[in-house]
């Protein structure tokens, strides 16, 4: 029989700080092999990594033009605030994350959940594969397609003229009130690809006992949804939610080609593509360095929360 | 477990060697690093067979006056002039070429004259390779991608460009070639090299910053930047227009009735590829609308009085408030632009579907540049009668404008200083010696479309007898011009055509009606005030504290 006494734990003495260096040694020279192997990736990464996003840190305090380096203190991050066409870049960008996350939350969800109702078989197999394959199709190719799609004798205005809607017709890329809406609907329906994939994978992990016993009970499929599987792959949901996130804060190829940021100052401008204009066009480095440093700092603050909110749901668990 | 230890010391060599392998194969670039549009390395072309030597050698090395049709580009060339200068016949070691565009593509566009020049010396010079690597991309990526490298110090040994932009001279990055050009070219006769120049080398005045001459052009024939109007004649016969227009008011008239009829009156892309046509037209309607800006800033900074604005000036002209939004011209530029808009193509501010719409027969009137007209004179689908004339002036007497002016080829070509440091300035400088000679410059012209004529030639001298070329290249030609380079009080020609982008936006959004013209012009001074703190910031040498 195990005592009832009830014993408090010693906490364990720290080792001295020489010991920790020994045994820090001890463990490089057991495992120097292991160490030897990291190496390469450890040094590319801080040499294409840390190395730049500390040199981005540092210039984004300076005017840097290539030629000169002079530090200029807050002034970049204050003229980005300053700036009406900054605070418009940011406004597109909030814009286009609420659209996506109500898009990764909704379409291919919807598909992911159709399919991994279908018997399984050929139908299930072929289903799949045609919401998967897409995703071998590079990025930038879908953006050019969508491109043309949106163009003033492209496909969408085809199609619309062809059904006698031509008073709807819109040079979309080139208005102000349709040019954000059009690159946000790339993609359209935004079913195929990694977020299906995602859903799928957890839709199929929930194991069958749980709905046929709800199907006994006499849930419909819509109840059994939103009560059992959602709640399941909540976990998964927010893992693509912060993905995309952290996707769109940075992505800007889709305004770059479809519009350059117009029309106008900032008819389509996120901060990413500020940056890289600013970058390639003005050789103003200090001023994208100060914008890819809030970025970062966006970023990284979001990652936290993100960390935050999945600690709390594994203690409440 | 897997024991690490026991592995076999080759398989963990083997493995480390993988890794670096991956490690080095490309990667996602970090969201932090400057992003480059460095263009890969491509292979030297195959060197071409120089043209046939049957045809004759120019011997003049003044220009020569137009006196016969202009050779078709495709027929038997002449021979090149040798290019074996005494003083270093002995040359070795490989040269490589930064150049615009891949010059040795198109044997019908004007770079290819100099893409044979090239070829020719290094046939002459055993010992010599050029390697070429091509800049790519569009008009603002090229120029970013020169100066960024120039910067770096990552350009090529020599660099050929077409028309220079002020922004990117750079006395501390360049090589000067004041003492060179004051000594005897080996390829010449001439006492000096900048006597080959000719016009007292007025192509040469829009690359000298403070007496030092930074780039070299190759030819003189007119301004290959000059830009004109071409027109389609089916258009202007289904409006009822009679004769070309000669004044603004006519211009808007024949727009009207364009438009009426029916066509596309302008085409006026502001986004793409071709936004530098927009760009271009604000720099000529501010050429007009600035007249009194530009005579009270040239000179001003102890600058040189020379009918240029250089970017010295404008700053001061900015911090002076000579130029700035409340400066009548710069409101009527933007009304001009809102009015003018009306008969610009359907969705000028999107980037234009592929295809040129003036070739395709959709515009009536579309802007070219000179250099650029063998891509229309060529084109198969091009089945109508076109031609092509000068924009009447918005003011004043019309004033031909060109991108670095009468008596440069817009072919210009530089050394950057790390040549030098890299000890190959002497292979650099002969070629542009080379290219730059009497002899060559005659052979230049002996291939171009338009053949070589002195500058304020009219155009029946330049094709005597030939109504179509005439009607084709008449606004290219007249109004006649010398030393016509835009004077430059705009953003474009002064602080660099990447900075236009910003510019063309604030044009789009006030032309959209997404800002009045108040913000518009709130928007542009703020561009402007932006754009001189910062010259001024790179250029402490300027003293503008004591402005």
């Amino acid at each position: 029989m195990m005592s009832q006494e009830l014993t408090i734990a010693k906490p364990i003495p720290r080792a001295k700080s020489s010991q920790r260096v020994a045994t820090l040694v001890e463990g490089v020279r057991r495992n120097w092999l292991l160490y030897v192997l990291i190496l390469p990736t450890f040094l590319f990464s801080i040499a294409f990594y840390y190395y730049p996003m500390a040199s981005g840190i540092y210039h984004s305090f300076t005017y840097w033009d290539i030629k000169r380096t002079i530090w200029i203190g807050f002034e970049n991050y204050q003229r980005m605030f300053d700036d009406p066409v900054a605070l418009a870049a940011w406004r597109n960008m909030l814009t286009i994350l609420v659209s996506q996350l109500v898009i990764v939350m909704t379409t291919p969800l919807l598909g992911a959940a159709l399919v991994a109702h279908l018997r399984p078989g050929l139908a299930q197999y072929g289903w799949r594969m045609m919401f998967v394959m897409p995703i071998v199709v590079p990025a930038t190719v879908v953006v050019f397609v969508w491109r043309w799609f949106y163009g003033g004798d492209g496909g969408l205005n085809t199609i619309l003229r062809a059904l006698g809607l031509g008073a709807l017709t819109h040079l979309w890329l080139g208005e102000n009130a349709t040019a954000l809406w059009a690159i946000i609907g790339t993609g359209f329906p935004w079913v195929a690809g990694l977020n299906f994939l995602i859903y799928l994978a957890a839709l199929q992990s929930i194991p069958e006992e749980l709905l046929d016993a709800a199907r006994v009970d006499g849930a419909s499929a819509f109840r059994r949804f939103f009560q059992i599987e959602l709640p399941l792959i909540r976990n998964q949901m927010m893992v693509l939610i912060v993905l995309t996130f952290i996707f769109y804060l940075r992505s800007f190829d889709a305004p770059l080609i479809m519009t350059n940021g117009g029309p106008g100052m900032a008819g389509t401008l996120v901060p990413g593509l500020q940056m890289y204009r600013a970058v390639r066009d003005d050789l103003d480095l200090g001023y994208g360095s100060a914008i890819g440093t809030v970025l970062f700092v966006v970023t990284l603050g979001l990652m936290l929360i993100n960390q935050l909110i999945s600690r709390r749901q594994k203690s409440d668990a | 477990m897997f024991a690490l230890r026991k592995i076999p010391i080759w398989l963990a060599l083997a493995l480390l060697l993988m890794l670096v392998v991956a490690c080095a194969a490309p990667t996602a670039a970090p969201t932090s690093a400057p992003p480059t549009a460095a263009p890969a390395p491509t292979k030297a072309p195959e060197a071409t067979k120089p043209p046939a030597t049957t045809a004759p050698q120019p011997a003049a090395t003044k220009p020569p006056e137009a006196t016969k049709p202009p050779a078709p580009t495709t027929a038997a060339k002449p021979a090149a002039p040798v290019a074996t200068a005494a003083s270093r016949a002995n040359l070795k070691g490989e040269l490589v070429m930064n150049t615009w565009r891949d010059i040795g593509a198109d044997p019908k566009h004007p770079n290819y004259t100099l893409y044979l020049l090239f070829q020719e010396w290094q046939k002459n010079h055993p010992g010599v390779t050029i390697k070429y690597q091509p800049m790519l991309g569009t008009v603002v990526e090229i120029f970013g991608y020169i100066t960024t490298n120039l910067r770096s110090k990552t350009l090529a040994d020599g660099v050929m460009q077409v028309f220079p932009s002020p922004a990117q001279l750079d006395p501390d990055l360049q090589y000067d070639f004041s003492a060179d050009l004051a000594k005897q070219n080996p390829y010449s006769a001439n006492k000096t090299w900048k006597e080959d120049f000719p016009l007292s080398a007025v192509a040469l005045n829009d690359v000298t910053v403070k007496d030092k001459v930074l780039m070299v052009g190759t030819t003189y024939v007119g301004d290959l930047g000059d830009t004109a109007i071409l027109y389609n004649q089916e258009w202007l016969d289904k409006a009822g227009i009679k004769t070309l227009p000669k004044t603004w008011a006519e211009f808007y008239d024949a727009m009207a009735k364009l438009k009426t009829a029916g066509a596309q009156p302008w085409y006026m892309p502001m986004a793409g590829n071709e936004a530098y046509i927009f760009t271009w037209y604000v720099n000529i309607l501010a050429d007009q609308l600035y007249d009194d800006a530009i005579k009270e800033c040239d000179g001003a900074a102890g600058d040189k009085k020379d009918n240029r604005i250089s970017q010295m000036e404008i700053s001061w002209c900015i911090k002076k408030a000579k130029l700035s939004s409340k400066h009548l011209g710069t409101t009527k530029l933007f009304e001009e632009m809102k009015k003018w808009s009306a008969y610009w193509h359907e969705g000028y501010q999107a980037p234009p579907p592929a295809g040129d719409p003036f070739i395709q027969g959709k515009v009536a009137f579309r802007s070219i540049v000179r250099i650029n007209m063998p891509f229309v004179e060529n084109d198969p689908n091009v089945k109508f009668k076109w031609g092509s004339f000068y924009l009447p002036p918005l003011q004043g007497q019309a004033r031909r404008v060109g991108n670095a002016g009468a008596g440069s080829g817009s072919q210009y070509m530089f050394i950057p200083k790390t040549t030098q440091d890299k000890g190959k300035l002497d292979l650099a400088l002969d070629l542009l010696q080379y290219v730059t000679a009497p002899k060559s410059i005659e052979y230049w012209c002996t291939l171009q479309t338009v053949p070589c004529y002195q500058p304020g030639s009219g155009i029946e001298k330049v094709f005597p007898g030939n109504a179509v070329m005439q009607e084709r290249y008449r606004g290219f030609i007249e109004p006649p011009a010398v030393d016509n380079r835009v004077r430059g009080l705009d953003i474009n020609n002064t602080y660099g055509q990447a900075s236009t982008t910003n510019e063309t936006k604030i044009f789009q959004d006030y032309l959209s009606g997404a800002m009045t013209l108040d913000q518009a012009l709130t928007a542009y001074q703020r561009l402007l005030d932006q754009l001189a703190d910062t010259a001024i910031r790179q250029h402490p040498e300027w003293n503008a504290d004591k402005w």
